[in-house]
């Protein structure tokens, strides 16, 4: 069978296993829900999420003034929920993009090349692991200074550590397999060696580490938006929301108790989606726990 | 004795790496670093560059810099502070308690809680109690700490009033530290509460499923013999490791917590002096930090030879 089909096939396999199982369904529903509102925003929402209106301040959820009611600038909490999505989804991407690109390139350089380089190259990663995810972000951030950009970097550079380490796993345990050394001895080089054979077989693992980082991403970015360390205001993002809110917990505890239930959600979905990924592209992994790290 | 000599080795290493990456990542930043240290403070002018430059040493080579910055830490000499030209050495010292405090009343939480969760819930495997545990568990790890600790701040503190929302309490007076201590303590220790039960579970269900295990059911033990004799120190080793992870996840956890209730502590440092533009107080905190999950790890290495002492001798 070409290799084309039998990827169509393994695709159609992993997708129908999601499928069957409920809750890695629901999470995949929530995820593409959270995306599509992220990405029309503009159409969902009609309302301006920074326009104020001082007359339509601290409403609960389910006035007139909107569904999920106002903050005490009287801005619609649903249109911020919307728009501070598109944060939360673009930086979990992004980073999780340049750590997964980072980590893989170290982990397939240290793994395949060996010896020195690759001690040196886990050193690296041990020191980066002393330091907690939040405040090696927040190191990176006091140099870089703010700003989604800066924020996505520290939190995406922060994040290598588990990929280099997974990827060179998956290159330890199958560099001595057969198929790499038939590439081997037919002359490939080491470059083809490790992106036309070791990388391809590590794409499982990869996906699903990828999937599960996105929501502790989610969750380091709220924290240091909540901490003001992120975007900063008047963007809205489910970090800053919850930061504003609590200036006003005693008379309106919705303004933070509604985007943390956003986090929740958007978080546990990914979290769900990635379980059900693992199962469907890696069944050797079942059952084995997942370690959320901050 | 091998085994303590090769992790403390490690450790040293790792102490050295940390140290390295601290003193560069300020230097390998784009821009100037003494411009970013001055930042947006008013009246920057080209001497006021320059003499913090000096200042900071950067105007000699990097190599004695990298000597002189590694020597000073080793002295506990984390430089002097640009909000209040205070030691950083002392100001950080002082916060210190209050984060180990923190930290270790949430480690108590989520061991006090999770253990007995995850082992409840292995040996009644499939029924409410278990599936229960597995969905609080799933909410719980998706849910962010600051916005957990808010929650509790508003039920227990504005709604029921039964514990203060702000500070730490003052030293000497341990009820009131205590009572200050509850609800920040509750906020990331139920998180790992959950992470432990999980980790519990699955290693005393593969436990379970030995053959030691059966004998010792097959002999007519009853089950809470056969747990606290037999399944407990086995399954001991996962428990300790993501304990000791989750120690390092809850010091990270306290920089957000420390802001929450206004807690005096090194993340509250970290954080304040951030906003400041304190960088060498920022600096200071993020070391200690970074040193105390190297010290946890190897905290962590050194126990397991104590539960298994096939690992000692291997």
């Amino acid at each position: 069978m070409p290799a084309a089909n039998v990827r169509r096939d393994n695709l159609r396999r992993a997708f129908r296993t999601i499928w069957s199982r409920r809750s890695a369904a629901a999470g995949l529903a929530v995820v593409f829900l959270a995306v599509f509102l992220a990405v029309l925003a503009p159409i969902v929402s009609t309302v301006d999420p920074t326009q104020q209106n001082l007359f339509t301040r601290l409403r609960p959820p389910g006035s007139a003034d909107g569904w999920l009611g106002t903050d005490n600038f009287g801005r619609d909490l649903l249109s911020r929920i919307i728009y501070g999505a598109r944060t939360s989804l673009t930086v979990g991407v992004a980073a999780v993009a340049i750590a997964a690109a980072t980590g893989t390139i170290m982990g397939l350089l240290g793994g395949t090349l060996g010896g020195l380089f690759d001690q040196a190259l886990m050193r690296i990663i041990d020191i980066l692991m002393a330091f907690p995810l939040i405040l090696l972000a927040i190191s990176i951030v006091a140099v870089l200074g703010g700003g989604i950009v800066n924020l996505t970097i520290a939190v995406g550079v922060s994040s290598i550590p588990p990929f280099a380490r997974l990827i060179r796993g998956e290159v330890l345990k199958n560099r001595n397999r057969e198929y790499v050394e038939a590439a081997r001895a037919i002359g490939a080089s080491i470059g083809r060696v490790m992106f036309h054979h070791l990388l391809p077989n590590s794409l499982s693992p990869l996906i699903v580490l990828s999937t599960l980082r996105v929501s502790t991403v989610i969750l380091t970015e709220a924290s240091l938006s909540f901490l003001g360390l992120g975007v900063a205001a008047p963007r809205p993002t489910w970090g800053n929301m919850i930061a504003d809110g609590t200036k006003f917990l005693q008379t309106a505890p919705w303004i933070s108790f509604v985007p943390g239930v956003a986090i929740v959600l958007t978080v546990l979905s990914f979290n769900l989606l990635g379980d059900g990924l693992r199962d469907a592209l890696d069944p050797r992994l079942r059952g084995e726990l997942t370690l959320p790290k901050q | 004795m091998g085994y303590f000599v090769q992790r403390t080795a490690l450790m040293a290493v790792t102490l050295l790496g940390v140290m390295t990456f601290s003193f560069l990542i300020i230097r390998i930043a784009p821009g100037d670093p003494a411009l970013l240290m001055l930042g947006d403070y008013v009246g920057v002018t080209a001497q006021t560059v320059a003499d913090m430059r000096a200042k900071l040493g950067l105007d000699e080579p990097i190599a004695a810099q990298f000597t002189k910055f590694i020597t000073s830490v080793l002295r506990g000499d984390l430089g002097v502070s640009f909000r209040n030209n205070q030691p950083v050495g002392r100001e950080v010292a002082s916060q210190i308690p209050y984060t180990l405090l923190l930290a270790g009343a949430g480690i108590l939480v989520a061991i006090l809680i999770g253990i007995p969760t995850g082992i409840g819930a292995a040996v009644r495997r499939n029924t409410s109690l278990d599936y229960g545990l597995g969905i609080v568990s799933m909410i719980w790890l998706a849910s962010p700490s600051f916005w957990f600790a808010i929650l509790l701040i508003y039920f227990f503190a504005f709604k029921l009033g039964w514990f203060p929302i702000v500070g730490a309490g003052r030293w000497g007076d341990w009820a009131g530290m205590a009572w200050h201590l509850v609800l920040p303590a509750a906020a990331i220790g139920l998180r790992s509460a959950a992470l432990i039960a999980r980790m519990t579970r699955s290693a005393v269900l593969d436990v379970l499923r030995q053959d030691y295990v059966r004998t010792a059911q097959a002999k007519g033990l009853a089950v809470g013999s056969v747990v606290r004799r037999h399944v407990l120190r086995n399954a001991a080793i996962p428990v300790v490791t993501i304990i000791g992870l989750d120690i390092a996840y809850l010091l990270g956890g306290a920089v957000v917590i420390e802001s929450v209730f206004a807690r005096p502590g090194l993340g509250k440092l970290a954080v304040d002096a951030i906003h400041a533009r304190d960088y060498p107080s920022v600096q200071g905190a993020t070391l200690i930090f970074a040193f105390g999950v190297v010290l946890v790890n190897f905290l962590v290495d050194l126990s397991y030879a104590l539960i298994d002492p096939r690992i000692r001798y291997a």
